[in-house]
């Protein structure tokens, strides 16, 4: 833990919210929990800022990847800022 | 037999009747190959993230059933015929479809939304008032985060 806070300098260590939090599911059908996961351009967060396990930002991308594919969520989106 | 799960984009601007008929359609060719529709979900018109042939709306309906792989090749190649069609996405939940688990599972979740519908009738929108701030709460907290990064 404190090896971790020297390295970042910085405060909290990040936690896995879909491994915290079990009730909490991956879902392409849903693009609101999605939408914390990209940019407001619609870009995927990567898991250094996430905080996301490997698996969870692996099912993570699949799922934001298939709701670009049925317009649920923005390839990019400009229309906003 | 695979369990499937099938959401499709249709022509918003379709009428009532024609929308149902189109799923109908669809629905029929899969039963007519042997597949056991679990669920057809009917989403509605709701906007999309972008323009799909020029519709910034779509009418999305969900089916979710178990099928042989060539009654999904089947009604893939009729959905890329079908210009009412807007998109569609076809993904294989599991490999065995098992109708009485699925079955059971669907009784347990209804069981829940009602238990659940329930308990909110009872606590009022004071209770639903609070929910919602919560989930906004976390995402807000959240984005600060990744912005300080």
């Amino acid at each position: 833990m404190t090896a971790f806070k020297k390295k970042r300098g910085y405060g909290r260590r990040k936690v896995c919210r879909f491994c915290a939090d079990s009730s909490l599911t991956i879902d392409y059908k849903d693009p609101r929990t999605l939408r914390y996961f990209t940019t407001e351009r619609g870009k995927i967060i990567p898991r250094r800022i996430s905080g996301c396990c490997a698996r969870h930002q692996r099912e993570l991308t699949e799922a934001i990847k298939r709701a670009r594919q049925i317009a649920l969520l923005p390839y990019a989106s400009s229309s906003l800022y | 037999m695979r369990h499937y799960e099938t959401l499709f984009i249709i022509n918003p601007e379709l009428t009532e009747e024609d929308t149902a008929a189109v799923v109908e359609k669809f629905s029929g060719i899969l039963t007519d190959r042997g597949a056991n529709m679990v669920k057809i979900d009917l989403w509605g018109r709701r906007r999309m993230a972008f323009l799909v042939k020029k519709f910034n709306k779509g009418f999305y309906v969900l089916f979710d059933y178990g099928a042989d792989p060539a009654a999904v090749a089947e009604m893939e190649r009729i959905f890329k015929i079908d210009e009412q069609i807007l998109r569609f996405l076809t993904v294989k939940k599991a490999d065995e479809f098992d109708a009485e688990a699925v079955a059971r599972a669907q009784a347990e979740a209804e069981a829940k939304a009602a238990a659940r519908a329930a308990r909110e009738a009872q606590g009022e929108d004071e209770e639903d008032m609070d929910d919602l701030d919560e989930d906004d709460d976390e995402s807000g907290s959240d984005d600060e985060d990744e912005d300080e990064d």
